[in-house]
């Protein structure tokens, strides 16, 4: 009725950007780092090996390089987020991801399957091992550390039964080979980031234009501009990068976005949208923040348990297939070895918390990309392989640090 | 937004109570810790259910909602006989009980947890803007005046604003008849007193609070009635503008008052058949 | 009495004041609403209302989607609180403030300040009022326009000249506050003065915890004491305007001594100073302000100091005899405790309600409800926008040819005042 100075004054006034800065940065030193310490330690990153390697790092055959690399550990890490929302641990998402992708190579080769068969059919292996995590954890009650522990194990002996000791087995299907070897034609890329960048600025248009037609909470308009500003810049910048020759050799031209970007954005901007705005969504978070209050509030809190490692281990499957698209064959060591380390330093480093409640898809991206620059800089570098492991460990250590300091420091600060 | 109020006669002949637990018995294996208690609530107004540690008021309040079956006693919601065998039961009837821990999920901001488990939908996404709104107005309508935005996370909010919105949640969802557990124990002299202002507007705007508290201060400063429990017997169920601190101290510590009876005229508990409970029953 | 007939514009005058004080009072209505509420018919009122909507005073609009009902909406009347505004000042003994309050009560815009206890400067208070007026009428709307403007003041004032009689910390003066305040704002306007716990009665009556309640009684501490009487939905003002002065009604005739002469006052026993000599803080008031020293013995008394709690109990004592007094004389429905009695109160709520138990006959204390003020510290300052709007809405006429020069010079009343003052 009045406008008081504390009654939801930050509501009803209009906020300055200056106002909104000032906000951002008290809620930064209050411990609530956002996307900074990935933003950061990704500009600092590409500096230092641009710097190291300034020939091959920024060129354009090692930047679209690094996005396919990127896709599996990001799309392990979107389904790492669900899981470390609840505060739980997925240890066995790397060798699920393994399994799956043998079964799908399993069934080209000796079924002779075609990729609309061995795709769901891989993706139903997901489903099962997730449910099956799932059943143990939310049901039995044992932790899930424990359970995913075990199946890190049990999987791993199921690829190489599959697969068999030594042996590789080829992936020759032309659909799941472009995935990660074919480039989308550049009119289609062009297409599509304008048409995302435009659905993106209508979409905060709009929403801002109804916030302020409602008198709702509002960010100021400049900032909303700004961030369209910087993502429209991102995809078309990336897309116009993506879109010059890097073929090594004058004699052939390869150009254009690979096909498995579009298949990440629809990922991660489905998995947004879920999280963010759909019940299901806000009911993971609760139950993340506090399970106690969510059984309370009527939340069937072992229905939401059970259905993170559900989507965890089905986005694993995919992941298996984008890698099995990559290296065009899978292993028996598919998905073992530090692939999960990639996957929970990416979410982690991109600003999900382990202690759960925190966290949003497009973590996966940013830690995803950190991630890739890390193994892809010291490839480059030449480093030896003891030394790319001592370093990636030391990030995720680095990254879980910073999440357990920034949380003393908001239960200090009461944010 | 109209403000039409009604204050209607605070007369217990004429006026059902919207919650009536008669005679109520519970016993934890061979120890009985209630013995025919006694709680009736009234929309409008707030009750303090007041005794010492052990008198049987948590075990009266987990009857209420559902979390212990009742061993006797009848249980009446707006005049009828009910079965409460669960919380969820008790929520459908529109009973809910604000706990001591509040059960707010701190990574949440306010709307998000005044709607969690009820969220609005429009389609299959989300309605925020309808969610902010309703939130918002509900706030105004409890004078919540110190939080900045409905935008904030529940973790930016001091103890007073989080019990508030914890209250307000209750409001929110219709509740008509509202327990507050010992909302004031745990805040400084400034947030109790916001609180306090807050479960006194819930009663204002219609709801029945049960407000269960030791401090006699608070009681005194927002309870119509005053149900006074010794040794799991309701006591004494009075009017609060009928008693003085000293007879209501003097019911807790010894479940009688020697000179109450005149000044205090105690109303009889409601139900013949419960017992100990007109005035200044034994203890 | 025998009247003609009134004349249509009489009826319009009078029924342009109802509605309008409606839509100030109610917030947004329905035309049908209206035409309910007011007991006259749809076209009267679509009349009345386009002729405010064309003023500018409401806008009429469809209303939010709230549900699925079926049939086509009625249009909502909303007040136009940023276009048609009023000045409140709030004049405390450490507190001044000025705020533009919007029609709906809505305030829209403020400026506060604190002062030292020292002699009272009737010339200091209007320049500061006069400065934070320039400030608050260049910040509101180009088309917006000044319609009133009112004064709480915490001491006595003659109800018809708005002569300062009486303040608790400076004694007994004379000074036309009002009309100075009036020609140092140099807005063509008269600002309209009047006592701050009678202003805060009115507040509550309309607006806070009190609405719908006929007989209530307000009691409002700062440095003193005082008090608004509601009898019968109407302020009590007595002949002169001095009614309701609680703070002055004798508790103790061996207590201590009041700053108004007597012993034993309400106001010596129940106000901060008495509140502080009991806790033996006296010379707190000095260093934090009377607030915050108030403040300080509730925090103090709630960690177990003794002395606090001990000072705090007899107050509330006191305080609570005073009400029963009160209570047996009124009969109110309702006691509100504004200012710091509403902490006093909440603090020593055991000690109010034991003394009203055992002091007030039964039957006249068994309906009353205490309560503290719903619109906390603004209780005044909202009490002095509805004195201001009360004279506006007794004569809406006057309003739309303020409106109608305004907007027809293109030239809004802050560019007048810019110029003189």
């Amino acid at each position: 009725m009045k406008v008081a100075d504390a009654d939801f004054a930050l509501d009803r006034r209009e906020q300055t950007v200056t106002s909104a800065v000032r906000d951002y940065w008290a809620r930064v030193r209050g411990g609530e780092l956002g996307a900074l310490p990935s933003i950061f330690s990704l500009a600092s990153l590409v500096i230092l090996f641009t710097a190291l390697r300034p020939e091959t790092f920024l060129s354009e055959r090692n930047i679209a390089n690094l996005f396919v690399q990127a896709m599996s550990v990001t799309i392990l890490a979107l389904g790492l987020v669900f899981v470390l929302l609840l505060g739980e641990i997925d240890l066995s998402a790397g060798v699920t991801s393994g399994v799956c992708a043998a079964v799908m190579a399993k069934l080209m080769t000796e079924a002779g399957q075609p990729w609309y068969v061995t795709v769901p059919a891989a993706l139903l292996t997901g489903l099962v091992i997730g449910t099956c995590i799932g059943l143990l954890v939310a049901v039995v009650r044992i932790p899930s550390f424990v359970v995913t522990l075990a199946l890190f194990l049990g999987l791993q002996g199921v690829t190489l039964r599959l697969i068999g000791e030594g042996g590789t087995v080829p992936v020759r299907d032309e659909v799941i080979v472009a995935l990660a070897n074919d480039n989308m034609p550049i009119w289609l890329g062009w297409t599509l980031a304008v048409l995302c960048t435009a659905w993106f600025a209508a979409s905060q248009l709009l929403r801002w234009r109804r916030q302020r037609r409602r008198g709702l909470a509002r960010r100021p308009l400049g900032l909303v501009l700004a961030q369209i500003a910087v993502v429209g810049a991102a995809l078309l910048g990336l897309t116009f990068l993506m879109g010059l020759d890097r073929a090594p050799s004058p004699a052939i031209v390869l150009n254009g976005v690979p096909w498995g970007v579009p298949l990440v954005g629809v990922l991660v901007i489905t998995a947004t949208f879920v999280l963010n705005r759909t019940v299901y969504g806000r009911h993971v978070y609760a139950v993340g923040g506090n399970a106690e209050a969510a059984r309370r509030a009527g939340i069937h809190v072992t229905a939401i348990r059970m259905s993170v490692f559900m989507i965890a281990s089905t986005l694993a499957a995919v992941a298996g297939m984008v890698d099995a698209s990559r290296l065009n064959s899978v292993t028996p060591d598919a998905g073992a070895g530090n692939v999960l380390l990639y996957a929970v330093g990416a979410a982690v480093i991109g600003g999900t918390s382990l202690f759960g409640g925190k966290g949003r898809a497009r973590d996966a991206v940013l830690g995803g990309l950190v991630v890739t620059v890390i193994i892809n800089g010291l490839g480059l570098l030449g480093s030896p392989a003891y030394m790319q492991m001592l370093i990636t460990g030391g990030v995720l250590l680095l990254a879980a640090s910073i999440d357990a300091l920034a949380r003393r420091r908001q239960a200090a600060t009461g944010r | 937004m109209a403000k039409a109020r009604q204050w209607e006669p605070l007369d217990e002949m004429s006026v059902t109570p919207v919650l009536d637990l008669r005679g109520v018995d519970k016993s934890f294996g061979p120890v009985q810790v209630l013995h025919g208690a006694a709680l009736s609530a009234y929309a409008g107004e707030v009750t303090a259910l007041v005794g010492d540690n052990g008198a049987g008021k948590s075990t009266l309040i987990k009857c209420l909602g559902g979390m212990l079956p009742m061993d006797g006693g009848e249980y009446l919601f707006e005049g009828r006989p009910v079965r409460v065998g669960s919380p969820r039961e008790a929520a459908a009837l529109g009973i809910e009980i604000v706990h001591q821990d509040l059960a707010l999920c701190e990574n949440l901001d306010v709307v998000q947890n005044m709607f969690l488990g009820r969220e609005r939908r429009s389609g299959m996404v989300l309605d925020e803007a309808a969610m902010e709104e309703m939130a918002a107005r509900t706030l105004t309508g409890l004078s919540v005046r110190t939080i900045k935005s409905v935008r904030q996370p529940i973790s930016s909010l001091s103890g007073g604003q989080r019990q508030s919105v914890a209250i307000a949640r209750a409001m929110l969802w219709d509740s008509k008849v509202v327990v507050l557990d010992e909302p004031t124990s745990a805040l400084g002299v400034a947030q109790s007193r916001q609180v306090l202002e807050v479960v006194r507007r819930l009663a204002d705007r219609g709801r029945a609070v049960v407000l269960v508290s030791h401090n006699m201060n608070d009681v005194f400063a927002v309870a119509d009635r005053i149900c006074v429990m010794f040794l799991g017997r309701t006591v004494a169920q009075v009017r609060a503008s009928d008693v003085t601190h000293a007879q209501v101290v003097e019911l807790i510590t010894s479940g009688r008052s020697g000179d109450g009876v005149e000044a205090g005229r105690p109303v009889p508990v409601h139900g013949r058949g419960t017992g100990p409970g007109g005035g200044a029953g034994r203890g | 009495m025998m009247r003609a007939a009134p004349s249509p514009e009489e009826v319009r005058r009078h029924n342009l004041g109802t509605l309008l004080r409606h839509i100030h009072l109610r917030g947004s209505a329905s035309r049908a609403e209206l035409a309910e509420g007011m007991g006259l018919n749809r076209s009267t009122i679509m009349a009345l209302t386009s002729e405010l909507t064309a003023a500018g005073v409401v806008r009429e609009e469809l209303p939010r989607s709230t549900g699925r009902r079926a049939g086509r909406p009625s249009l909502v009347v909303r007040p136009e609180s940023t276009r048609v505004y009023v000045l409140a000042f709030q004049i405390g003994v450490h507190r001044l403030v000025a705020a533009r309050v919007g029609l709906g009560g809505v305030i829209l815009d403020r400026r506060e300040t604190t002062r030292p206890r020292g002699p009272f400067d009737p010339d200091e208070i209007v320049g500061v009022l006069a400065s934070f007026t320039r400030q608050l009428v260049r910040r509101a709307d180009p088309d917006a326009v000044c319609v009133g403007a009112g004064a709480a003041f915490s001491g006595m004032v003659r109800s018809s000249d708005g002569m300062v009689r009486y303040g608790p910390n400076i004694g007994a003066v004379d000074v036309s506050l009002g009309e100075m305040l009036s020609r140092r704002l140099g807005l063509g306007l008269t600002v309209a003065i009047a006592n701050n716990a009678n202003l805060g009665a009115l507040a509550e009556h309309r607006r806070g915890v009190g609405v719908g309640c006929q007989n209530l009684l307000y009691l409002h501490a700062d440095v003193g004491v005082g008090g608004g009487i509601i009898v019968g939905g109407r302020l009590l003002e007595g002949a002169d305007g001095y009614g309701g002065e609680v703070g002055h009604m004798v508790v103790n005739p061996a207590g201590r001594r009041c700053g108004c002469g007597s012993r034993g006052c309400l106001e010596a026993e129940v106000g901060e100073l008495a509140l502080l000599a009991h806790a033996g803080r006296e010379d707190a008031v000095a260093e934090l302000g009377g607030r915050e020293a108030v403040q300080a013995v509730l925090e103090a008394a709630d960690r177990g100091d003794s002395a606090a709690r001990e000072a705090l109990h007899r107050v509330g004592d006191w305080l609570g005899l005073g009400v029963a007094n009160l209570v047996n004389v009124f009969n109110p429905e309702m006691v509100i405790f504004g200012g710091t009695l509403r902490d006093i109160y909440l603090g020593a709520a055991a000690q109010v309600r034991s003394r009203l138990a055992t002091g007030a006959m039964a039957a006249s204390r068994e309906r009353v409800r205490l309560r503290t003020a719903e619109l906390g510290e603004d209780t005044t300052l909202v009490g002095a926008a509805e004195l201001a709007f009360s004279e506006v809405l007794n004569d809406p006429l006057e309003v739309l040819a303020r409106l109608r020069t305004g907007a027809a010079a293109g030239r809004p009343l802050r560019d007048r005042s810019g110029s003189r003052v």
